[in-house]
């Protein structure tokens, strides 16, 4: 039950591609994220949908009509730009009755609904003022309003948060993220912010160098991602080197570890190894039994409830892992260490960065 | 679209370039259907031409001298002890422009009909040159000064223990020389071409001597014309490549 | 000691500036204000101001110069600047020097062009009458308003175009896509988001470049030789004793003249102001 489906799109500038083949869709009232480094082409997607550029290749259906040679303006989405979008000479309740007056509504019904707009928005008491009386955040949320005035079709946000500041910013989101559910719109929203991104979305599309390398909820993005871009661009994890020794193991420097994703390589075969510090468990040296990394902690950070530990290894490098305050007591500084995992914590990828169980 | 805009520009593009190829080919029209550079040659040989051209000049660097001397140490001043003082630059600055030269000079001739050795002489013109071009001498030193931060500077200069004298001539002026370029080539190009004060104080400077030209030898004019034009241009660049993003419009009218 | 340099000091940086500002500027102005009001004897009189309705046709001419070239240097400058930028950076760069220079070529040089060009003797116009067209005989003349106006375009556009490019440039594109994504069709953009935004400085431009015009002097003086009738002209004549007119009038013609360069400058203030408000600055 797609609402939105984008099929096969490619863009290039000059020699350029930015877009290679990309495919999506977003079902009825749904948050999707596009995620990605600067320069990916998340933007340059969100305007191909919004029709401020046109696709080399490849079409978009809204509702199961073709929409690709249909103009930006008789498109009706809703656009909220990353910040300066507002216009400068109308004050904030005129800028959200622009498009009421484009559609030539009833004047009492522009004002009626640009009103409740500025109101769900939380600016009743700031309709009159021009976009350069109100802060940076009043001002998308002006813009936000004003997208939503015209009931979109499709409500597009390219980091309208960027240029906010951190709480205002974890504020308006989780705003943007409520009235995105009352009006029921669906919804694309870019950032490259991760946080951002899987705190709020229904699903998230992680972008890399102009085509989605993974989509999914948030938890399956965070949990299993699908390559080694997406695992190292999504939170933060150690990497080895490893060899696939057993069917579920690996050997890592001198150590053989369990890894239920080896099932299925052939054995001695190169992996990179990648592991989440949430799922890295400490014991005090010589107390476990069993394989394990040895080490000694050489720094700590504390989070509040959670304090990161970072552990230098016996045989070189150096891995973290996290714990809640109360366990990384334990583990002062100088500690001698040994560190395990459960077999189906640790991420295996091919050398081409293909996830190991991809193969299989 | 695309095609009105080529349109619209291509008939911008021929209005200016238009005046400027007649006249050159005018400059080279010796009757019926011959052409040759006996405009130039004849108009290179009128001893007037160049001094006219010399004392033009010669006005125009007394003029940039005058006007750094009179400009120099109040703006200065201003940026160091009375940035209250700006308000009242600024409206002084404005001035020029709501008395035009025409006016001025029938109040200065009003005003001022004497001494001799001052009113007779072509230097007199250096005085309204320098009002005339103060707009644009101020607004140029203003920035490049204000952006010198004369005050911290001057801060730390006296904390180092260098004396004023080596607080203007070490560290400000050095700082100022593209400023100074700047308003300098626009006051010459300014002075080269201003008319209004020379021809009626009666002055044979460079632009009435053009005037006097175009009178009697319309090909001389021409071709007077086309070098006057790339007085601009140089004047102009030097503007431009010192650094100024916009150039200001001072020229005589 | 110190007290001394104290109280000297200023005296020293800022007197000549304002001694030669009061003594060059001021004075001579407020001269013409006083003899504009002064009869022969020195008694106050309205006789000159009065006599100032004789000259109305030399206003009337003025004006109507300095506005239809403005409004022409506003349009033709302003879809000028509006179309180059934004465009390829050579091209950009030639057109700003190429109005540097040309809002700087003006006065008799630019006169002369015009007369070698289209003048009753010019390339254009000789071309044309081989083609059998006679302009002159059409009723074009360099030497009147309309040619007159022709003239000051050289000079208006360039600097339309210097003064309206930052405005042009600070129109934002998302200004524009905001409103296309809202349904706006580009005319409806420019009704109701462009041409409102860029106001202010249009009509700013718009006088500025009507003061410029108001106060041209050795243009119209090299094309018409005085003959023409526009109030920069009427002071010269006077100053120069090819009129029979008492100094007096001239006095009151240029008071007049300071009057609308004065106001000039007011608009030109209210304008900006009306701008700040926008950008908030
Ligand atoms: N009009 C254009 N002409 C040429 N190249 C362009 C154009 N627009 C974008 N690009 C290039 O396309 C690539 C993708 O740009 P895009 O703006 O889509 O990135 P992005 O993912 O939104 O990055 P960011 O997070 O920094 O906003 C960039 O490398 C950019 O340089
Ligand atoms: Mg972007």
């Amino acid at each position: 039950m797609s609402y939105l489906a984008i099929e096969g799109l490619s863009k290039h500038y000059g020699n350029r591609n930015i877009l290679s083949n990309v495919s999506l869709s977003i079902g009825h009232g749904e948050f999707l994220s596009l995620l990605g480094p600067s320069g990916c082409g998340k933007t340059t997607l969100l305007r191909i949908i919004a029709g401020f550029e046109s696709p080399d290749t490849g079409r978009l259906l809204l509702d199961g009509r073709e929409i690709t040679p249909v103009s930006a303006a008789q498109r009706g989405m809703g656009m909220v730009f990353q910040a300066y979008s507002l216009f400068p000479n109308m004050t904030a309740l005129d800028n959200v009755r622009f498009g009421l007056r484009i559609r030539k509504l009833a004047a009492k019904e522009q004002l009626s609904r640009a009103r409740d707009m500025l109101a769900l928005v939380g600016l009743a008491d700031h309709m009159q003022k021009y976009p350069s009386q109100l802060s940076g955040g009043q001002q998308q949320r002006v813009a936000l309003a004003r997208a939503l005035a015209i009931r979109p079709a499709l409500l597009l946000l390219d980091e309208p948060l960027s240029a906010l500041d951190a709480k205002v910013r974890v504020q308006l989101r989780d705003e943007i993220r409520n009235i995105q559910r009352e009006a029921g719109v669906a919804t694309i929203f870019v950032t490259h912010d991760q946080e951002e991104a899987l705190s709020i979305s229904d699903r998230v599309a992680v972008m890399h160098d102009g085509s989605v390398a993974q989509i999914g909820s948030p938890a399956e993005i965070y949990g299993t991602p699908r390559d080694i871009f997406v695992a190292r661009f999504i939170g933060i994890s150690t990497e080895f080197d490893g060899v696939v020794t057993e069917s579920n193991t690996v050997r890592v420097g001198g150590v053989t570890l369990p890894a239920s994703q080896a099932d299925g390589l052939p054995k001695g075969a190169g992996v990179r190894v990648l592991i989440r510090p949430e799922n890295v468990h400490l014991n005090h040296a010589g107390s476990g039994s069993g394989p394990a990394l040895a080490g000694h902690v050489i720094s700590e950070t504390f989070f509040g409830a959670t304090t990161q530990i970072r552990i230098e290894l016996a045989e070189g490098g150096s891995l973290i892992a996290t714990l809640p305050t109360i366990e990384a007591a334990k583990f002062p500084p100088a500690t001698p260490i040994c560190a395990i995992w459960a077999p189906e914590a640790p991420h295996l990828f091919l050398k081409d960065g293909r996830q190991a169980t991809s193969v299989t | 679209m695309k095609f009105g805009r080529k349109i619209f520009l291509g008939l911008v593009g021929l209005y200016f370039a238009i005046p400027l190829v007649a006249t050159g080919v005018f400059s080279l029209w010796q009757g019926s259907n011959r052409y040759g550079f006996d405009g130039y040659t004849a108009l290179f040989n009128q001893d007037e031409l160049w001094t006219s051209l010399a004392l033009s000049f010669e006005l125009a660097v007394e003029t940039v001298l005058a006007s750094l001397v009179i400009l120099v140490p109040a703006i200065f001043w201003m940026h160091l002890r009375l940035p209250r003082l700006k308000a009242v630059f600024d409206v002084i600055s404005a001035l020029p422009f709501v008395i035009p030269p025409i006016v001025l000079v029938a109040g200065m001739s009003a005003l001022y009909t004497g001494p001799e050795w001052l009113v007779s002489t072509p230097h007199y013109l250096v005085i309204p040159y320098v009002v005339m071009t103060l707009p644009y001498t101020y607004r140029t030193l203003d920035v490049g000064l204000g952006a010198l931060d004369i005050r911290t500077l001057s801060e730390a200069a006296q904390s180092l223990g260098a004396g004023w004298g080596t607080l203007v001539f070490r560290v400000v002026l050095p700082n100022l020389t593209t400023a100074l370029v700047g308003a300098a080539l626009l006051t010459v190009a300014i002075a080269m071409g201003e008319f209004t004060f020379a021809n009626i104080l009666l002055f044979k400077t460079f632009a009435v001597f053009i005037a006097f030209i175009g009178q009697s030898y319309p090909t001389e004019a021409a071709a007077l014309t086309l070098l006057s034009f790339l007085i601009t241009w140089a004047a102009m660049m030097g503007v431009l490549l010192g650094g100024r993003e916009r150039a200001e419009i001072g020229g005589t009218r | 000691m110190r007290r001394w340099r104290r109280r000297a000091l200023p005296v020293i940086f800022i007197g000549p500036l304002i001694l030669f500002v009061l003594s060059f500027l001021i004075l001579p102005a407020g001269q013409l204000l006083l003899s504009a009001f002064r009869d022969e004897s020195g008694n106050f009189t309205l006789t000159y101001l009065e006599g100032l309705a004789d000259s109305s046709a030399a206003f009337e001419n003025s004006i109507l110069l300095s506005g239809a070239s403005a409004l022409l240097g506003t349009v033709v400058g302003g879809i000028t600047a509006y179309l180059v930028c934004g465009r390829e950076n050579s091209a950009r760069s030639f057109v700003r020097a190429f109005s540097a220079v040309a809002a700087n070529f003006a006065g008799v040089p630019l006169a002369f062009a015009f007369v070698a060009t289209v003048g009753s003797l010019g390339m254009i116009t000789l071309w044309f009458k081989q083609a059998g067209l006679d302009i002159y005989r059409l009723g074009f003349s360099l030497y009147g308003l309309p040619g007159l106006v022709l003239v000051y375009a050289y000079f208006q556009i360039p600097l339309m175009l210097i003064v309206i490019t930052p405005a042009v440039e600070g129109l934002r594109k998302e200004w524009r896509e905001a409103a296309e994504g809202l349904g706006a069709t580009p005319l409806q953009y420019w009704r109701m988001v462009g041409l409102p935004i860029l106001m202010p400085s249009l009509a700013s431009a718009f006088v500025l470049l009507f003061g410029n015009a108001f106060s041209a002097y050795a243009t119209p003086y090299a094309l018409t030789s005085g003959a023409l009738s526009l109030v920069p002209i009427e002071i010269s004549n006077v100053l120069s004793g090819n009129v029979m007119l008492a100094p007096q009038a001239g006095a009151a013609l240029a008071l007049g003249m300071i009057v609308v360069m004065g106001l000039v400058m007011l608009f030109h203030q209210l304008a900006s102001r009306r701008l700040k408000r926008w950008t908030g600055r």
